[in-house]
């Protein structure tokens, strides 16, 4: 069931009437009706793999009790490694098994022996990534004696597999969501409208510019022999619109379908390409799986503490496991480690906390210096994008080679062109509206400050006219549905 | 909550409205590359328009025509006329089973028709029935049956064009729109067929390609062919002629012959009928006037032969 649909749509309604009008009696019944659905949720794509989903949230949970109870150290390491070695090794078999069986017989036959790798015909379950991380960061705080292990399985249940976060996240924190769960929610009028408001935007950002700009993308990256260097920056370009419109849309609409249910989950995105340079990047995009990386790897690994190689290492460690984060390939690995070297230089400068406000805050345009960091932070990440998006690592560098080449000079190929001619006013509005909004959680959120009710209304129906003109008629599953 | 509630219906409302007004004003107004989710094309191509209003002076024929452009081009009803037959021909574009089941409901006992005549092409049973849909939504009434179609397809772009149509309808836009019998090279032919202008197929090699069946589009189809069982009807299922070149590109066209073959009285004219690819056809799978005549010269013998139309006279 993907958020763009009307299946989804008449669920969501169902289930907002259930818990607010049947289940809203008790605290237990609120959380019931939100496994109930969660599960159901999670069946539509596909109810074997439910029972996965149930037998991990069942594994922390109890892990996480016996890591309380146990007396001595070694017992709890025993729990605690029993936890994370079950939950990265279904991660492992389901998502990476068939890579290391096949890049071991790659290297293997380097050296001249041949082995023909048992590989698994498996599909990845939806979600795995997320929900294993929301399990092992609960495990890991538990050790840590950040939180109390939690008793009720029902409470727990919810905190891993609640419906809005389940396939794609934000990846949640048991300190953050935990304590939500366990304290009956009364309806808040603000807090609901506000939900509905960031799932407007996510929609927007979803079915009207990422989607029509993957098309665009879709097309350079599938045919790129056939298209000028001009064409495939176009292409990278649009791109790099499509995944940051389409997962920051699914983050919106996760956030604001939980706000509608009384939840604040984490912030997932904070306006990445309005970044000066690429620290500032990586702290507003994927928030919650760049701050998750930092909390349970890069600070236990020695984080910038330590000598320079040491700095070093850490940042190349936290950037690779970043991308091979996102599945099991050679590019994703690649987008890591390029994105680790834009870092490295801020970092051994000591510049990569330089940007920690919001850019031109107080002010309509940004400086002319803000500008070109602006563009140039964006150019790079559209650079990474291209190892991202592409199929193979050979893919990617003749993709690159043809965007360095004489004819980036010329004039994009017509049929592109003519898309980005048809977009382009769409993703002007979109970044517009981006831009001025962007002292918000999400591009929208304090328009109800700045316009009266009919005003604001128009607005809300133009994007709603907007997507019911612009979306695609199939519906288009996200991109980080398959990570 | 009630404030939410009250506040929220109020809001569904007015955008509702705003909706309706903006696509009202985009859709008369811009131009057709912006409007990819609006589709409103009255008197397109196919003569649906013409068909369906001469459908409404029509009853008590002796053969009924349904299916696709194979239907509503290839059975010419001046042909079975002089051969003593009155027939209605209610082919549409790219008619699935989906559309047939509302035309059916519509008009099978006003036509009240001895035998029926149901092109089967097996690409109708490979698509969503989108462009049908639009086609109807365009050229026809507008029924309960129609628009819950309409609603099923979760199309956006059919429901725009819904709403458009309806919208036309309550300004009475369209009240006096008269279709040109020569439309796009076809003319209409009382009973429903279109001729199209003379040409002859130029030969085109396709690549080797599978029909990828929605299972929806058989569940249609057998719910039709009950209905039509139920009621007393006699049916021939006809899988019109196209060349051989792209019949023959598609690996699974047994497949679909074994699925018709269970419903008795199915006839391939692929497997049948010896026509020239060239000569015989307007396109690659759009029998010419010549093909035409041959085909329902053919078609009326083998009616015959099995006692489904009486001999003439």
């Amino acid at each position: 069931m993907l958020f763009n649909s009307f299946d989804f749509l008449i669920f969501l309604l169902f289930v907002f009437i259930l818990y607010w009008f049947v289940a809203n009696r008790s605290l237990r019944l609120q959380n019931a009706l939100l496994l109930i659905a969660s599960y159901f949720f999670y069946a539509c794509w596909d109810w074997r793999f439910l029972f996965l989903l149930m037998f991990s949230t069942a594994l922390d949970y109890f892990t996480g009790l016996k890591i309380e109870q146990a007396s001595g150290i070694k017992m709890r390491k025993f729990w605690l490694w029993l936890s994370v070695g079950v939950n990265v090794g279904f991660l492992g078999v389901f998502k990476y098994y068939n890579f290391f069986a096949t890049s071991f017989a790659n290297a293997i036959s380097h050296l001249g022996l041949q082995v023909n790798p048992w590989t698994l015909q498996v599909i990845l379950p939806v979600g795995i990534s997320f929900y294993t991380f929301h399990g092992l960061s609960y495990i890991l705080d538990i050790y840590n004696k950040k939180i109390k292990a939690e008793t009720d399985i029902v409470e727990y249940s919810v905190f891993v597999s609640f419906f809005p976060l389940l396939v794609a996240g934000p990846i949640e924190r048991a300190t953050h969501l935990l304590p939500q769960i366990k304290r009956k929610r009364t309806f808040d009028y603000a807090m609901a409208v506000s939900g509905l408001r960031q799932m407007l935007w996510g929609f927007f950002k979803k079915v009207v510019i990422a989607d029509n700009c993957a098309r665009l993308a879709d097309l350079t990256f599938d045919y790129y022999q056939a298209y000028s260097g001009s064409t495939l920056f176009l292409g990278a370009v649009f791109f790099a619109i499509q995944i940051y419109c389409d997962f920051s849309g699914y983050s919106d609409i996760a956030i604001g379908t939980a706000k509608l249910f009384g939840i604040n989950l984490l912030r997932n995105f904070a306006y990445p390409y309005f970044s000066r340079d690429i620290a500032e990047f990586w702290r507003r995009w994927h928030i919650s799986l760049s701050s998750w990386f930092k909390d349970y790897l890069y600070i236990p690994l020695g984080g910038s503490r330590g000598g320079l190689w040491m700095k070093i290492r850490n940042t190349f460690i936290i950037f690779l496991v970043s991308g091979f984060w996102h599945g099991a390939k050679w590019t994703f690995i690649a987008w890591g480690a390029l994105n680790a070297l834009y870092f490295l230089p801020l970092m051994l400068t000591n510049n990569n906390r330089v940007n920690l406000d919001i850019v031109a805050k107080g002010r309509y345009l940004p400086s002319f210096k803000e500008f070109i960091m602006i563009l140039t932070t964006f150019l790079l990440t559209v650079l990474a994008w291209i190892f991202f998006r592409s199929e193979s690592m050979s893919t990617a560098f003749k993709y690159l080679s043809k965007v360095f080449s004489q004819t980036f000079f010329t004039f994009p190929d017509f049929k592109v062109a003519a898309g980005f001619i048809t977009l382009a006013p769409l993703i002007i509005f979109f970044f517009v509206v981006e831009w001025i909004g962007r002292e918000g959680q999400f591009a929208i959120e304090n328009i109800k400050g700045r316009w009266n009710r009919p005003l604001r209304w128009a607005f809300y129906s133009a994007i709603i006219f907007l997507m019911g003109m612009f979306m695609r008629t199939t519906e288009t599953p996200f991109i980080y549905f398959q990570f | 909550m009630a404030k939410f509630i009250s506040t929220f219906l109020l809001f569904f409302l007015a955008a509702f409205l705003f909706y309706a007004t903006v696509l009202f004003i985009w859709g008369a107004s811009t131009d057709p590359k912006i409007k990819s989710n609006l589709d409103y094309n009255l008197g397109g191509k196919g003569h649906s328009f013409s068909r369906f209003k001469e459908i409404q002076h029509i009853s008590n024929v002796d053969v009924l025509f349904l299916g696709s452009s194979h239907a509503f081009k290839s059975f010419d009803t001046r042909i079975f006329d002089s051969a003593g037959k009155t027939s209605f021909n209610l082919g549409t574009i790219n008619q699935t089973p989906v559309q047939t089941t509302v035309l059916i409901n519509r008009y099978l006992k006003k036509l009240g028709p001895k035998l029926i005549v149901f092109e089967v092409y097996p690409y109708t049973f490979s698509i969503d029935g989108v462009e049908s849909t639009l086609d109807l939504i365009a050229n026809s009434d507008i029924d309960a049956r129609l628009v819950r179609m309409a609603f099923n397809t979760k199309n956006i772009k059919v429901l725009n064009t819904l709403l458009y149509r309806t919208l036309r309808d309550l300004l009475h836009l369209d009240k006096n729109y008269i279709e040109p019998i020569k439309n796009y090279n076809e003319t209409y032919v009382k009973g429903g067929y279109s001729e199209n202008d003379l040409v002859y197929h130029k030969m085109v090699h396709y690549p080797k390609q599978t029909y990828h069946f929605y299972d929806y589009q058989f569940e249609s189809f057998d719910k039709i062919m009950a209905l039509l069982k139920s009621q007393g009807y006699e049916v021939v299922l006809v899988n019109a002629p196209m060349t051989k070149d792209l019949y023959d590109c598609y690996t699974n066209n047994n497949r679909f012959d074994s699925i018709m073959n269970k419903y008795g009285n199915y006839y391939n004219f692929n497997k049948i009928i010896n026509l020239n690819d060239t000569l015989d056809f307007m396109d690659s799978n759009h029998l010419n006037q010549v093909g035409v005549e041959k085909f329902n010269d053919f078609l009326i013998k083998l009616l015959r032969q099995k006692y489904w139309i009486g001999q003439p006279g």
